[in-house]
This record gives C-alpha cells, sequence and structure tokens, in this order.
C-alpha cells in the first residue's frame, strides 16, 4: 500500500494492470513473430519434376554411373560389369548426403560418414539405418528408362 | 564564430568524462581481470568480423554457380582481397575461440552466479551465434566442402523433434540440400546473426558498467585508467596479430562441388563441425525405436539449453549441482578435442 494519501494503491488494480500490460505485450510479440515466421519459411515448390529418364546405354556403360533426378529426387544409376543396370535412390538414409558409386569396390559409397552400399541398396557398412529404394529400369533399343519408386523388397 | 577544438567537441557530445566519474572508484579483480581482456578481444575480433564483411560483401554473389567464382574473383583479382578474406577467416576462428574461452574464465570465477547470470547466458548465446555465423560463413562460397557441410547440416537439423523441417526450411530454403539457397544463408549471415550480436553487445556492455558502477570494488585494478587502457590496447594488438596470420596462412578456396558421378573420398567438415559430425557418425541407427541422430540431436540440444539457463538449474538444484558447470565445459572441451583429433 502506498504512503501517499493524494495516490492510495489497489493491490486488485494494480494486478488487473499487470496482467493486461503482459497480455499486450505478449500478443503484440505474436502478432510480429508469427507473420515473420510464416514469412521465413518457402512456399511449396511448384516447379515440375519429370517422371522419368531416359540415359543412352553406351553412355551409361562407359562412365559407370551416372546421377539423374526422377520426381524431384536425385537417383544413382549404375552400370554393373555383367550388364545389368540398377537405379537406386541417391539420397543416404543416414543424413541424406548425395551417395556416389565407387567402380573399385563395386559399392555405393556415401562422402559424409562413410555409409556403403551395394549395388542392390542394401546397407554393407556404417551409420545408415535403412537401404537406398530402387527404382524401375527399363531397357529398350539401346537406351534405359528410370521412372518411378519400387517398394525395397529386401 | 568561437574557434571550437576537436576534444571539446567531442567531449560536449559524447560526455564518456561522465562515465569516467562514474567508474571512478571502480576496481576488477580476480577473474574479473580475464574475463574484461577476453570480451574487449571478442569485441575487437567482432570489429574485423564486421569491418572485413562489409568490404567482401561488395563482391559476393549469392547464388550457387556464381559464389564461388565471386570468392575467388576477390582472392585473385581485387586488391588486397586476399588479405581481406583471410582476416575474416581468421578472424571468425579466434571470435569461436575467444568466446569459449571467455566461457571457462566466467565458469572458474563462478561469474555465472547472482549477479552475473544474464551476462553469462548472453556468453553462451553468444557462442552458439558464433559457431552459426561460422558455420553460414563457410557455406557462402559454395566450395565442395560447403556442398558437404549443407547436406550433413540439413539433414541433422531435420531430425530434430518439432522444429526440424521448419528450421532446415528456413535456413537452406527446402529439403534438398543441394539446392541450399544461397541468398537466405547470406541473409542470416550478414543480417540476422549480426542483430543479434548487437543486442548481445548492448546487453553485456550495460551489464558490464552498470555492475561496476553500483557495486565499486575494493581489490584488484582500478577500471580507469588501468583496465581500461589494457583493454583499448587488445585492439591493435589483436589486428596485428590477425594481420600476421592473415599473412603467413592465407585461407585459401577450396575445390568447386565434384561432378556428382565422382567419388572423391571421405570429406572431413570445417573444425567447429567436427564435435557434431563425430557424434552423428557414432550414433547408433536406432535407440529404443526412435532414431539414433534424432536421439544425440535432441541431447545436444538439451545440453545447449542446459547450458543457456545454468545459472539458474544451479540456484535451484542447490550446491550439490556447484561443479555441473565446469563439468559440461570440461565436456564438451573433451568432444572438441577428441573429434579434432580423429
Amino acid at each position: 500500500m502506498s504512503d501517499d494519501p493524494q495516490h492510495p494503491t489497489n493491490p486488485a488494480r494494480r494486478r488487473l494492470l499487470d496482467s493486461a500490460i503482459a497480455l499486450t505485450a505478449c500478443g503484440a510479440t505474436a502478432a510480429v513473430a508469427v507473420p515473420a515466421a510464416r514469412f521465413a519459411l518457402p512456399p511449396e515448390g511448384s516447379a515440375s519434376a519429370s517422371a522419368s529418364v531416359t540415359l543412352a546405354l553406351d553412355e551409361l556403360r562407359a562412365a559407370g554411373s551416372r546421377l539423374v533426378e526422377v520426381g524431384g529426387e536425385p537417383v544413382l544409376v549404375v552400370a554393373l560389369p555383367d550388364g545389368e543396370v540398377r537405379a537406386l535412390a541417391a539420397r543416404c538414409t543416414h543424413l541424406g548426403c548425395t551417395v556416389r558409386f565407387a567402380r573399385a569396390s563395386h559399392e555405393i559409397e556415401c562422402p559424409c560418414h562413410g555409409a556403403r552400399f551395394g549395388v542392390d541398396g542394401r546397407v554393407v557398412a556404417g551409420p545408415a539405418p535403412a537401404p537406398l529404394a530402387a527404382y524401375e529400369v527399363t531397357e529398350a533399343s539401346g537406351a534405359v528408362v528410370i521412372e518411378r519408386r519400387r517398394a525395397w523388397t529386401g | 564564430m568561437d574557434r571550437v577544438s576537436a576534444p571539446s567537441w567531442f567531449a560536449e557530445r559524447y560526455p564518456a568524462e561522465a562515465l569516467s566519474r562514474t567508474l571512478r572508484d571502480a576496481r576488477v579483480g580476480g577473474f574479473g581481470l580475464p574475463a574484461a581482456l577476453l570480451g574487449a578481444l571478442c569485441g575487437s575480433l567482432l570489429a574485423v568480423e564486421v569491418a572485413t564483411g562489409a568490404l567482401l560483401a561488395l563482391y559476393y554473389r549469392a547464388d550457387r554457380d556464381g559464389a564461388r567464382a565471386s570468392v575467388q574473383h576477390v582472392i585473385t583479382r581485387v586488391e588486397f582481397g586476399e588479405l581481406v578474406r583471410s582476416l575474416h577467416g581468421w578472424a571468425s576462428h579466434a571470435l569461436l575461440a575467444s568466446l569459449f574461452a571467455l566461457l571457462g574464465v566466467m565458469l572458474a570465477g563462478a561469474l555465472h552466479r547472482k549477479p552475473h547470470e544474464v551476462a553469462f547466458s548472453a556468453v553462451v548465446v553468444a557462442w552458439f551465434a558464433a559457431l552459426a555465423s561460422a558455420f553460414t560463413g563457410a557455406l557462402l562460397p559454395w566450395t565442395s566442402r560447403s556442398a558437404l557441410e549443407a547436406a550433413v547440416a540439413s539433414g541433422a537439423v531435420a531430425h530434430l523433434p518439432l522444429v526440424g523441417p521448419a528450421l532446415r526450411a528456413i535456413v537452406f530454403g527446402g529439403a534438398r540440400p543441394d539446392l541450399t539457397d544461397l541468398a537466405r544463408v547470406q541473409g542470416l549471415h550478414m543480417g540476422a546473426l549480426p542483430a543479434l550480436w548487437a543486442l548481445l553487445g548492448v546487453a553485456l556492455a550495460l551489464h558490464a558498467v552498470g555492475h561496476l558502477a553500483h557495486e565499486p570494488s575494493q581489490k584488484g585494478v582500478r577500471v580507469v585508467p588501468e583496465l581500461a587502457t589494457r583493454m583499448v590496447a587488445v585492439a591493435p594488438a589483436t589486428l596485428g596479430a590477425l594481420l600476421t596470420l592473415a599473412v603467413v596462412r592465407p585461407l585459401g578456396l577450396g575445390a568447386a562441388p565434384s561432378a556428382a558421378d565422382t567419388l572423391t573420398g571421405e570429406a572431413r567438415p570445417s573444425w567447429f563441425m567436427a564435435p557434431l559430425d563425430a557424434l552423428l557418425r557414432v550414433a547408433p541407427a536406432d535407440v529404443l525405436g526412435a532414431s539414433g541422430v534424432t536421439v544425440v540431436l535432441t541431447l545436444a540440444a538439451l545440453l545447449a539449453l542446459g547450458a543457456v539457463m545454468l545459472p539458474w538449474i544451479e540456484r535451484a538444484l542447490g550446491r550439490a549441482t556447484r561443479w555441473f558447470g565446469l563439468a559440461l565445459y570440461a565436456l564438451v572441451l573433451g568432444v572438441m578435442v577428441l573429434a579434432l583429433l580423429r
């Protein structure tokens, strides 16, 4: 209670005022923070992504592997020595780094933390928790078509 | 018209004399002295960062195709370009180390306890801001290492519960680290983080001056002029040391991101990313049904929050936790050393 008789203090009114000020401050902060956070989030991408990719078989065999984009996702296409072509999701299942084909070991390796996968997508070594997903590959008249992801069959 | 000397012109407009009078009886001793000098060192390094960063921004292009070329242009074509860039880089490394040393001094001297709690928390936040500045700065040239660090950080951040995907979108511009939006990274590096630095600097300066003026000590060196002189002397000494480093060990520019189908071997992250990188490397794939990466990052985030809230945690838990801060510091230091030695 104030000692000044000219300006008596009402504790209930003081609490009400304090609460009103705190609420106003919270509201004003939210009114600034929410639009700012929404502004910082990028809008959903609208670019159309190709659903399939066609590669010349000769060029693929000469290079050993190619990185392409199918449905907006990076896909690693590997030509094996026995002539078979495999297509696997190129994002490591550990943290999403782009994996690469090592011709010497015939394994797929992640440069970030050393995860290694077989050409069938299975985890061979390292911290990756899951295999790489496989994509459908169709060979026709000197070319391969890579399209849609298929379920990993183990 | 009266002739006015330059010193009196400034004295009328910036009355430092009043501040000097306020601090006339103030003294600083014990751990306060190295803390003040380390604070001055951090301020000097930050000034170098701001000045050289402003110059580098004149030439930088924030797109993945042109970023590295614009930095190379600075190094090879712009006069003193390599020196300015090396000064910026070395100051960033030194700032991280100095802030970490300052935290150690504050903990050793119990300068995280009342009435310094907010100052300690501000320094912890400043250290995280320095880490964020160093990280975003390492992405800007978009070299092979930048692409690798973007991939690791983007993948790791997405594992954080609740805020992960949104945080990744805000920092990298989407879920594809290879398509990192460098304009966003530039905005954080040159806008948001410097604004945070300014706020923290003002908070720490107000705390230091207010505390010294309010509770003058009878021990230690006098703030005016002994400590003030030493703090002012830190600035040219810092600049001299940085210039020497920048000339003797100029910072090179890494290779461009490698062709997608060429395996270049396992890459190493920047030294300040090494502890987190090492933890992510050893994290098990699965911990009680949850992703090991999620568990490691959640623990790291809780530790970071614990460091910011340390003064209040210690106070709440009592005397038994008085060594908690130093133990946490030793743990972070140990992980850093082990990760760097790996």
